[in-house]
Order: structure tokens, then sequence, then C-alpha cells
């Protein structure tokens, strides 16, 4: 039985593609309201504090605190099968937002309140995703 | 200064929960109301309002699809996609006081496990990012919350044990359960983790099964065969903002509902003799029995494994043994099994002199609801 393809982003939503483009490039960005400068993570089609509809994306460094994780010893997506275990991690970013990715640091390693810091990982030419890592140097 | 709802359930019936195969939910749902009118005594013609919830991820179970079922053209119905044991009620109450209806008929049936139905699919919000780094299932964001109460107030794998090992307790006095096999904390410990740290008792069983409630009027409910169980006091509170909330995993929210509870109760945790804390994993019941009071917030693990849910505990939890133990149907058993222990019915596991039930329930991480429960309509 061969593996199922691990999901990838929808390049042509317009909603998110500012940040495929970005990654591309190894930097991290997110969405601030250009009426009110509400940070929107995650991304919406409107800001979810003053519904205006005008968004700007802006570069930030890629760097947090692990809020908490969560390690993987099942494959309950069978398309995660040769990677178990694998832990995803839910990291405080330092300007404000929370964001879900794959944690590169073995379980027993991670703690609840390290710093980490992303890790651009380009999957293919055109998917690039941002894994998280201990950040030795913190 | 008591702000009662003033609705009583009078009926109560529920299916065999487990493995039901060649039923569609709605045949299931049926078979429980069927059960309920029983339980009841009254014929199906009493019944004005219907309120029927969904069973989960399908678009079985609907007001539509159940009326030509039961044969009947209530003057209200509708139907709640998560509407499990306190949405439902709580609507129920509503339509009630507001004149639409004076005996509700609620219902709900799945045939979750016969269908195989996947639950291997981003839950809780956030769907688009998780799907992407493998974080899939309720198991997911339900051992974030538990690795971070850890983090925070030093909890134990051992302690969270308690949970399922305290249900399982219950649920081998349940004959309706699906697992009463002897669940001991080294039995737990011994198990492998699905998504670390939670192992397999502490995430709910998948079962098929149904269940109706009849609610009604307290100045009706002397008229039925039951004693009636009294609405006291009912409370909800959402946090569909889901991410963008500050701490979506720890859920403040909870707090919320109980402080709302208690407030239109006129009394506080220390009147609840038993309570039914919905148990999609064990995470949630640690999470209630702090934000109910039950505990101080930090002090649910200590708790847990000093024993006061089990049988003969300070306060019994979910005494059928839970969606960790007995079935699957999302807060609708936890409903039937208290108004069950109130009208002293429950055989092995009765808990002596419950005159109090809190119910609570929350839809993961977007909302929840809560009720105070009682034979006694001035407790």
């Amino acid at each position: 039985m061969t593996t199922p393809a691990k999901p990838l982003p929808d390049l042509n939503d317009s909603l998110t593609e500012p940040f495929w483009a970005a990654t591309r490039e190894s930097l991290l960005v997110v969405p601030r309201c250009t009426n009110c400068d509400y940070l929107q993570w995650p991304p919406e089609p409107l800001c979810p504090e003053c519904q205006h509809t005008g968004r700007r994306w802006v570069e930030i460094e890629p760097v947090g605190e692990l809020w908490s994780f969560a390690t993987y010893h099942q494959a309950l997506d069978p398309a995660f099968a040769d990677d178990i275990p694998y832990s995803v991690g839910l990291v405080q970013l330092d300007v404000g937002a929370k964001m879900y990715g794959l944690l590169l640091n073995e379980e027993s390693e991670l703690e609840v309140g390290q710093r980490v810091r992303g890790v651009f990982e380009a999957v293919n030419d055109e998917v690039t995703f941002v894994r998280w890592r201990i950040d030795a140097d913190a | 200064m008591r702000q009662s709802p003033g609705v009583a359930i009078v009926g109560v019936g529920a299916t065999e929960q487990g493995e039901i195969p060649n039923q569609s939910p709605e045949e299931i749902a049926v078979r429980a109301v069927v059960a309920a009118l029983a339980d009841a005594g009254i014929e199906k013609s009493t019944i004005d309002g219907l309120i029927t919830c969904k069973a989960p991820l399908t678009t079985h179970g609907t007001d539509e699809g159940m009326g030509p079922l039961l044969g009947i053209n209530p003057a209200f119905s509708t139907t709640l996609d998560y509407g499990m044991g306190s949405y439902s009620l709580h609507l129920a109450a509503m339509a009630i006081r507001s004149g639409f209806a004076s005996t509700i008929l609620l219902t709900y049936g799945t045939n979750a496990r016969s269908a195989k139905i996947g639950f291997s699919r981003p839950i809780g919000g956030s769907n688009y990012w998780t799907a992407l780094a493998g974080f899939l299932h309720v198991a997911g964001p339900a051992a974030m919350a538990v690795r971070r109460h850890m983090h925070l107030y030093g909890t134990t794998e051992e302690q969270l044990a308690w949970v399922s090992v305290s249900q399982r307790e219950w649920a081998q006095r349940n004959p309706l359960a699906v697992f009463r096999t002897p669940l001991t904390v080294e039995d737990y410990l011994a198990m492998p983790y699905i998504v670390a740290p939670l192992r397999r008792p502490d995430l709910t069983v998948i079962s098929d099964g149904g269940t109706a409630i009849i609610v009604t009027t307290a100045e009706r409910a002397n008229d039925f065969r039951t004693v009636p169980v009294h609405v006291l006091a009912m409370a909800q509170q959402s946090g569909i903002r889901n991410e963008q909330n500050p701490d979506k995993l720890m859920r403040p929210w909870l707090g919320d509902i109980a402080s709302q509870l208690y407030e239109r109760a006129g009394f506080g945790p220390s009147e609840v003799d038993i309570a039914y804390l919905q148990d999609g994993t064990s995470v949630w019941v640690l999470q209630m029995l702090e934000a109910y009071g039950f505990c101080g917030i930090g002090e649910g693990g200590p708790f847990l494994a000093e024993g006061h849910t089990r049988p003969g505990g300070s306060i019994p939890v979910n005494t059928h043994g839970g969606q960790l133990s007995e079935s699957y149907t999302h807060n609708w058993m936890h409903l039937y099994e208290a108004v069950r222990q109130l009208r002293n019915e429950c055989g092995d596991r009765q808990v002596p002199g419950a005159k109090v039930a809190l119910h609570a329930q929350t839809h993961d991480f977007w909302k929840g609801a809560a009720t105070l429960l009682s034979t006694n309509e001035a407790q």
C-alpha cells in the first residue's frame, strides 16, 4: 500500500497566497488591517476587529514561545505515517498571534515555554513550509 | 434570587448502545422516542413540539426526516446541528416559556460506528492550517490542552488516568456500557500513546445509539407518570472567535458558564451531588471539574487522584461511564443518566440521596452549556 500524499496549500487562494510567496523567500509574513492595524491570524477575508477588507502583509521575526504541543504516535492522517512519532506545536509568536506547525525536535527534547524559531523547509519548487525548532541561541 | 426557567423533564428513553447495524440514525432515534413516551406515560399526540439533533458529521436526524417516521405534526419543530443534550434542552425551555409549545420531544440518534464515520479530520478550528501540519482529530488539540495544564500546574499522567479509571469503575455497574472490562491506573500507563500525552482510554467510544427526552412546563409536570426532574438553572457561553482568543486551549469561557449558572440557581457547587461532564476526551473532565468549582483552578489532577469522582466519592462524575466507557452519544446519555439518578432508578450504581445534578457540555473549542437539575423544584 502506498502512503497517500500529504496535504499541500492551495497557492491560488488569494487569501493566503502572499504567505506562501514569502515562505519561498524564507520570510514569515502576517496580515495586518489597513484600517485598525489588527494582526489577523489566522487570515480571514476581512478584519475580525473592524470588518474592514483592506490588509497589508508585514514581515515578522519567526520567533516565539512554544505554547503547547501534541505528539502523534499513531498516524491519524495516513499521509503522515512515515513521520510517526511527530510533534505539532502551537507557537506564541512574539508579535502576538499563535501559529500551528510541525516541530523538528524529538518529543523528549520539547518542553512547553521553550523559545522556538521558524525554519523554512521547501517540499517542492512552489511550497515552503514553516517548521519550528528549539532556539538554542535564545 | 432564583431565575428558574419553569420547565421539567418528564420522560427519558434510550436504545442499546454499541453496534446497531442496518438502522438509520432516524430509526434509532425513533426507538428511543418510543421508550421515552412509555416512560412519561403519554401518547405521541401529547407532543406539540419537536427538537431534533443531527447525527454528528452527517445530514441525518433533521425534523423533516423524523416527522414522517414519528407521524406527528407538532406546532413547533426545528433541528439543531450541534443540539446535543444541553442545547436542545435549553431551546425547549425557551420555546415552552415563549408559548410555542407545551410538551416538547427532543431526539438524537447516531449510527457513527456502523457507518464507520471518520473522525480523523481537523477538529476545533483553523482547519486549513492544522491539516497541513498533520494536526487531525480532537485528540490533537486535547493533547495540547492537557500538556499546557501539566506545564502550568504540574498535573501528571497518573492523575489524568483517574478520569478514565473512575468512569470505568462506574461503567462496570452499567449494563448499557460498551467498555466494562476493569481498568487500573497501571493498565492505563502501560498503554501506548495515541497523541501523547493521551492514550486510548482518554478518547470517546464511537458507538451507535439513540436518546429521547420529553420536556414540559413545571405546572404540567405532575400530570405525567414519572417523578418530574426540574430544570433549576441554565447557562451558555461561546468562545466562537476560536483561534483569535488569547487562550483557546484552556477554554476560560467555561468559568463564565459556571458563574452565570450558579448565580441563576442561587447556590454553588457545594450543593451539587452528582456531575455529568461531557467527555469527548478526558481533558474536558479535568477542565470542567475546575471551572465548575469542585476544586480550584489547577487542582484538578490531585482532586481526581484523591478519588472524589469515583463510586463513593464526594462528587460522583459520569456515573454511567460517560463517553469514555459507556457510549458515544454526545452528552445525551449524560442527561438520561442524570434524570434517572435523580429519580433513584440506577440500581447498583445509584448515588444514595442524590438531589442536585450538574449537566455540562462543550462543543470542543467553540462553546459550552450547562444545566442544574433536581426533583425538588424549590432546591
